[in-house]
């Protein structure tokens, strides 16, 4: 990191990399949504590399690969109001992960699992203001559950993960 | 060994704990709140033939041996939006959304009429369709 312009070239492709596989795993995901019963309720497999640049390059990467990763395939897959739900709940749930981080207190699958939720709880925010309806209410609660199982399972392939991957 | 053990472990589980016991809580809301979700029964001759949450938008025509009706329910609110009868007054009704209200067809020997799910349970006429 001393040397700029060599560490910029190594970042370059170090980003390039994990936002490469985060496509990957977005596109993945976006193969395999009929296998859940309520629409917003998904794996999560992009937050594998969320948690991965959060404890081996910092929050300030987690946040960028995040931020990136949500535009792109918005743009390939999505639309616009698919990013924007994605975006709502991707920030809230990286801005809790790299809060809880920061404790330096929790272990990994807790992180992502406070993530898992708070991803479904702020796409959650934005559909009431979008549809302007109390009738997701119960929406929230089968999110909240799932947001919580997902990011357990998410969480422990992460924390295995960084086990395994050494600091850079 | 054992005590370091514990602390490390300690933080984990109480934001665990705490966060299904918000998702309970939530949970325990909406079975509070939205328990008494409100529904359109659609009644031909005085029988309950349709019951339709008034939380989803749908479309659904009602045909008997009299004629046939088009109950639409949206945006919370529920209206006839066609009908073949003679006179065509359940269609000039408008739209009816409170408890107790009700549009009625009489060619057809149709109402509908809003309730809510605490009246479920009294209703001597058991519901055996919920359409969503």
């Amino acid at each position: 990191m001393k040397n700029k312009t060599k560490a910029s070239a190594k970042t370059a492709a170090k980003y390039g990399m994990l936002i490469a596989l985060a496509l990957v795993f977005s596109y993945l995901e976006a193969q395999i949504p009929s296998f859940f019963p309520v629409p917003g309720m998904k794996l999560g497999l992009t937050n594998i590399i969320v948690l991965l640049s959060l404890y081996r390059m910092g929050w300030k990467s987690a946040m960028a690969v995040n931020v990136l990763r949500i535009v792109l395939v918005s743009f390939l897959f999505g639309g616009i109001s698919a990013m924007i739900y994605s975006l709502a709940g991707g920030m809230l749930s990286t801005i809790v992960m790299i809060l809880l981080k920061k404790t330096d207190r929790f272990r990994i699958v807790t992180v992502s699992i406070a993530g898992g939720i708070s991803h479904n709880v702020g796409q959650i925010i934005v559909a009431v203001f979008a549809l302007n309806t109390v009738g997701i209410a119960w929406y929230l609660t089968v999110l909240w559950f799932s947001g919580l199982a997902s990011g357990a399972l998410i969480g422990i392939i992460g924390a295995e993960l960084v086990k395994r991957l050494p600091e850079q | 060994m054992k005590k370091p053990d514990i602390k490390k472990i300690k933080p984990d589980v109480i934001l665990i704990s705490v966060l299904i016991i918000t998702g309970l809580i939530i949970m325990l809301f909406v079975l509070i709140f939205s328990g008494g979700g409100r529904y359109a029964e659609i009644k031909s001759d005085g029988k309950i033939i349709e019951k339709l949450s008034l939380d989803t938008d749908t479309e659904k025509t009602i045909e008997t041996e009299l004629g046939k009706n088009t109950v639409v329910v949206e945006n919370g609110s529920v209206y006839m939006k066609d009908a073949d009868c003679p006179d065509g007054i359940c269609k000039n009704m408008g739209r009816i959304d409170k408890k107790g209200q009700s549009i009625i067809c009489l060619p057809h020997k149709l109402v509908v009429v809003i309730t809510d799910d605490s009246e479920e349970n009294t209703d001597e006429n058991s519901i055996d369709i919920i359409v969503k």
